[in-house]
C-alpha cells in the first residue's frame, strides 16, 4: 500500500481525532465536535509546520 | 461508686486467658474466632477486584477494544478495535519496521514498547506482512510511525478501560 505523505497524515489525523473524541467525550454531539476540531487542528498545524520548514529545503 | 465494681469483674474475667484448653469453647470464644473471617471478606473482595482489573487490562491489550466490550461499552470497543486495527494494518501494509524485544538500543526499547501495545496486531505482524519491513522508502518510514501510533492508541484504550472498571470514569 503506497500512500503519499499527505494521505498518510490525513489517515493519522482522522483516526487519532476519532479516538481522542471517543475517549474524552461522552455524548455523540460533543464527540463529533471534538473530532472535527482535533482533525482540523492536526491538519492546520501540519500544513503550517510544512510551510515553515519549506525555505530550509531550498 | 460501689455500683461500678461488679461491672468491672466480668470484664476482667473475660480478658484473663483460660488455661483449660480441653474445655468446650464458649459462645464468646466462637464469636471471637469468627472475627478474622469477617475482616477477611473485604480483603477477598479487594483481591477479586484487582484480579478483575488485571484481567480487563490484559484482554484489552491483547485484543483492542475487548476491555471495553466486556464492560458493555460498545462504542468505545468498536472504535478501539477499528482504529487500532486500521493504524496497525496500514503500518504493516506500508512495510513499517516492527521492533523486536531488545535492550541494547534505547530507541529500540521505546519502539518495542509502542509497537507491542498493539497486542494481537503486534504478535501477528509477520502473518499480516510476510515480506517484512522496508524502510528504504518513505512509505516504510510512515508505516513505522503508524505501527507505533496503533500501539500507543491501544495503550490509551487499556488505561481508559482500567479507569472504567475501577469506577473512576463513566
Amino acid at each position: 500500500m503506497n500512500l503519499t505523505h499527505f494521505q498518510t497524515m490525513l489517515l493519522f489525523a482522522f483516526v487519532v481525532s476519532v479516538v481522542f473524541a471517543f475517549l474524552s467525550r461522552r455524548r455523540l454531539g460533543s464527540r463529533l465536535r471534538y473530532a472535527v476540531w482535533a482533525f482540523l487542528a492536526f491538519l492546520l498545524v501540519a500544513l503550517a509546520m510544512g510551510w515553515l520548514m519549506y525555505p530550509a529545503s531550498h | 461508686m460501689p455500683d461500678e465494681t461488679p461491672e468491672l469483674e466480668p470484664h476482667v474475667a473475660e480478658t484473663t486467658p483460660e488455661p483449660a484448653m480441653t474445655q468446650e469453647p464458649s459462645p464468646e470464644q466462637i464469636a471471637v474466632s469468627t472475627i478474622p473471617e469477617q475482616f477477611s471478606e473485604p480483603q477477598t473482595e479487594e483481591s477479586s477486584r484487582i484480579a478483575h482489573v488485571t484481567f480487563i487490562a490484559l484482554v484489552g491489550w491483547l485484543v483492542p477494544g475487548l476491555g471495553h466490550l466486556l464492560q458493555r461499552r460498545w462504542g468505545r470497543a468498536a472504535i478501539g478495535f477499528i482504529a487500532v486495527g486500521t493504524m496497525a494494518l496500514a503500518g504493516l501494509w506500508m512495510r513499517g519496521n516492527v521492533f523486536p524485544p531488545q535492550r541494547s538500543d534505547a530507541f529500540g526499547v521505546l519502539g518495542f514498547i509502542a509497537d507491542a501495545g498493539a497486542g494481537i496486531f503486534y504478535l501477528l505482524a509477520h502473518t499480516f506482512q510476510k515480506a517484512g519491513s522496508d524502510v528504504s522508502h518513505a512509505a516504510g518510514d510512515y508505516g513505522t510511525r503508524m505501527l507505533a501510533t496503533a500501539g500507543v492508541l491501544n495503550l490509551l484504550f487499556v488505561l481508559d478501560a482500567l479507569e472504567t472498571s475501577r469506577g473512576k470514569k463513566d
